[in-house]
């Protein structure tokens, strides 16, 4: 019987794990009882998705936004600068937003 | 439920120390040899700085501001100023609250060896006068520890920090206070702090202490988002800079923000209160120890030897490699969350353990090893 890799997920509403070891394509990692395929190699502190995430939608790490999805991630592939685009200065622009209307 | 409790030393202003030791704090640069010499005959810790002329210089409040931090701070039970000018010793002396001020001027005439004689023999007195004074115990509530990361690597975000904030939150639910610091490691993860504050006008202010962090950069032809995450993080699998910051301020645990102050200011306000440091490690440790932390939460992935004077500072380490080659330095292995032996809260719960272990006498591995930085920052141009 193989074993189940090592993986961090850090807030329950992330929609990304971390792997704590090289994972091996084929590998299956399990989170809250479901099996995730692992397609293809996952490096050392690398992400791969819990969920299937649309073009368009937001990568959730710590429980917070931290990119966007640049096209559709599959359950169990990795997710990365290939597929990611920061939203630094969109939540930077957004954030300030919402305070405005707050202290208006 | 029981109340966590510790064994401290309760001062006059209500403050309660971890340490009782006396603290000797030299008031102008020129007089960092003799504050040092006298330390070094006494056992005393030794308070430097490189600032000099403080009552004109632009950074005058702050300095005075930490300095008579340092005078009052809770760990330290007796305090001896010296200083090259009277005036300058004396308008850190006059932020001295219920705590004899001695104060040695060099400038009188008084050589050397004269002012290292009479220095030792001030310190020496407040020791005698401390040998008599006892722990008691108090509400863990009378803890504030100060926050920081330095030497950080990809595991950092994944194992120390958020295992850091995890003793965070047990320590602001029973009443205790946390001191994050680093304002340019707060950029692009802001906007979860201040959904956090408690009124607009604290996170009002978190915006503003970051965008002047940006402001400056600015001025100095960079952005804090320029090679931001870098090369080496994306390699170790940071994808962006908003996750490199939320990695960063997790180290904050997840409770309201309470209040923003500035370097070196006091901390009052129980819960997590954001200091306005810059992010270099030196500095980030000062500041809060400035304002009357007792313990320095210093979280790392490649070590770091840094050390503060009066206060201990904890060792967090967030890479299990790395604890096996620096495990003499370092008091928690937080890397056995990589490496599935423990999981997050576990390693929350050590630490938070281990704060009142410090408290109560247990000494940190920088103590041990005599590590005692201490510096405050200088702005603008130098005449």
């Amino acid at each position: 019987m193989t074993e189940h890799p090592k993986v961090l997920v850090i807030s329950e509403n992330d929609n990304v794990a971390t792997a704590l070891e090289d994972i091996a394509a084929g590998a299956i990692a399990i989170h809250e009882g479901r099996e995730i395929a692992i397609a293809r190699p996952i490096q050392f502190g690398h992400k791969f998705a819990l969920r299937t995430i649309a073009t368009g939608s937001y990568i959730v790490k710590y429980g917070a936004r931290v990119g966007i999805a640049t096209s559709d991630i599959e359950v169990g592939e990795h997710v990365h600068v290939h597929n990611v685009r920061d939203i630094v200065d969109e939540v930077r622009r957004s954030g300030r937003g919402r305070q405005g209307k707050d202290s208006a | 439920m029981s109340v966590d409790t510790f064994l401290g030393f309760p001062r006059e202003d209500g403050r309660v120390g971890i340490r009782n030791h006396v603290a000797v704090i030299s008031c102008e640069a020129q007089a960092n040899s003799i504050a040092r010499r006298i330390a070094h005959e006494t056992g005393a810790h030794a308070i430097l700085h490189d600032h000099d002329g403080i009552l004109t210089s632009p950074d005058r409040n702050l300095i005075l501001r930490s300095l008579r931090g340092m005078a009052n701070h809770p760990n330290s039970g007796g305090v001896l100023l010296v200083t090259l000018e009277r005036a300058a010793g004396e308008a850190i002396a006059d932020g001295i609250h219920g705590r004899p001020a001695d104060l040695i001027v060099l400038a009188e005439g008084k050589s050397a060896r004269a002012a290292v004689d009479a220095g030792s023999a001030i310190v020496q007195k407040h020791q005698q006068r401390l040998i008599a004074v006892g722990r008691s115990s108090v509400d863990i509530a009378n803890l504030r520890v100060g926050l920081k990361c330095g030497g950080s690597d990809a595991m950092s975000g994944l194992s120390c920090n958020p295992a850091l904030g995890s003793a965070c939150d047990i320590l602001v639910d029973a009443g205790g206070t946390c001191v994050l610091t680093e304002t340019s490691g707060i950029y692009g993860a802001e906007f979860v702090l201040a959904e956090r504050a408690v009124t607009p006008e604290v996170a009002r202010r978190i915006y503003e202490i970051v965008d002047r962090v940006e402001r400056d950069a600015r001025a100095l032809g960079k952005s804090l988002s320029d090679g931001n995450p870098s090369p080496g993080n994306i390699q170790g699998g940071l994808t962006t800079l908003a996750e490199k910051s939320l990695g960063t301020i997790k180290k904050c645990g997840s409770r309201s923000i309470q209040q923003v102050i500035d370097f070196g200011e006091e901390v009052r306000t129980p819960g997590v209160v954001v200091m306005d440091t810059p992010g270099l490690d030196v500095y980030s440790v000062s500041g809060p120890v400035a304002g009357g932390a007792q313990i320095v939460a210093f979280t790392t992935g490649r070590g770091s030897p840094l050390g503060a004077p009066l206060v201990p500072v904890q060792k967090i380490m967030g890479n299990p490699h790395n604890f096996a080659r620096l495990a003499h330095n370092m008091d928690v292995n937080a890397g056995t969350i990589i490496s599935g032996e423990r999981s997050l809260s576990e390693v929350g719960r050590e630490i938070y353990e281990q704060w009142i272990a410090i408290a109560n006498g247990r000494r940190t591995r920088a103590e041990i090893l005599g590590h005692a930085e201490f510096a405050l920052p200088r702005s603008g141009t130098v005449l």
